[in-house]
C-alpha cells in the first residue's frame, strides 16, 4: 500500500511515535509502582499492565539486539552494567521499604526488607545485562562479518 | 543548515513553484520549503529525483562547502 507521507513526514512520525513510546513505557512503570505503593498489591488489578508494560519491554530488548544496537550513549560494560542494575535496584528496594511500613510500620524491618530487596534486584539486573551485553556483542560480530564484501 | 540558494535559483529557472516542483518529485510543499530552507537534508535518492527535474547536477544543487555543512 502507497504511503501518504513524503520521507521528511516519514522521519517526523517516526519521532512522535518515539516519544509515545517512551510515554507509554514510563507511564505503565510509574503506573504499576504507584498501585503498589498504594495498597493494590493484587497481582490480578495490574497484571493488564504488567503484560502490556513486559510486552513493550520484551519488543524493545529483542527487536534492538536483533539489529545489534545497544544503546546511543552507554556500552555494555561492567560500569554501566553496574550502573543501572543499582538505580533499578535502588528504586525497587524504596518501593519495597514503602511498602513494608506501610503495612507493618516497623522501622528496622523495612529497612532489612529494602537491603535484602536491593541487593536481590542488583544481582539480577546484573545477570540479565552481563546476559544482553554477551548476545548483543556475538549479534555485533555476526552482522559484520555477514556484511563484509 | 544553510539555506539552500541554488535549489530555489533552480527552481525559478524553470518557472515551477514550491508545489509545483514538489508534486513532480512526489513530496509535501512543507518538504520542498524545507529543503530550500535548510531545515531538512533529503535522501540521495529524492536530491537525484529533484536534480533530474531541475537538469542540474547533484554538485550544483546539493554541494555545500565545509563552512556551512557545520
Amino acid at each position: 500500500m502507497k504511503s501518504n507521507l513524503d520521507e521528511r513526514q516519514e522521519l517526523k512520525l517516526l519521532k512522535i511515535q518515539h516519544y509515545g513510546c517512551w510515554l507509554a513505557f514510563w507511564g505503565l512503570l510509574a503506573d504499576i509502582l504507584i498501585q503498589m505503593i498504594l495498597g493494590n498489591m493484587v497481582f490480578k488489578n495490574f497484571i493488564g499492565e504488567v503484560i502490556v508494560f513486559m510486552s513493550l519491554v520484551i519488543y524493545l530488548v529483542v527487536a534492538s539486539l536483533k539489529e545489534g544496537i545497544w544503546d546511543r550513549k552507554y556500552k555494555p560494560n561492567l560500569k554501566t552494567n553496574l550502573l543501572f542494575s543499582t538505580i533499578g535496584a535502588l528504586v525497587e528496594g524504596i518501593v519495597f521499604f514503602i511498602i513494608s511500613y506501610r503495612d507493618y510500620q516497623n522501622l528496622k524491618g523495612s529497612i532489612g526488607i529494602m537491603i535484602l530487596i536491593f541487593f536481590m534486584m542488583e544481582i539480577v539486573c546484573m545477570i540479565l545485562f552481563t546476559v544482553a551485553g554477551k548476545i548483543y556483542k556475538k549479534r555485533v560480530h555476526q552482522l559484520e562479518d555477514s556484511n563484509e564484501e | 543548515m544553510a539555506k539552500n540558494i541554488a535549489l530555489k535559483v533552480a527552481r525559478v529557472e524553470k518557472n515551477m513553484t514550491q508545489k509545483e516542483l514538489a508534486q513532480a518529485v512526489g513530496i509535501s510543499r512543507q518538504t520542498m520549503n524545507a529543503i530550500e530552507s535548510g531545515e531538512y537534508n533529503p535522501t540521495i535518492k529524492l536530491c537525484r529525483k529533484i536534480c533530474r527535474l531541475l537538469e542540474k547536477g547533484l554538485d550544483d544543487l546539493f554541494w555545500e562547502d565545509e563552512e556551512n555543512e557545520k
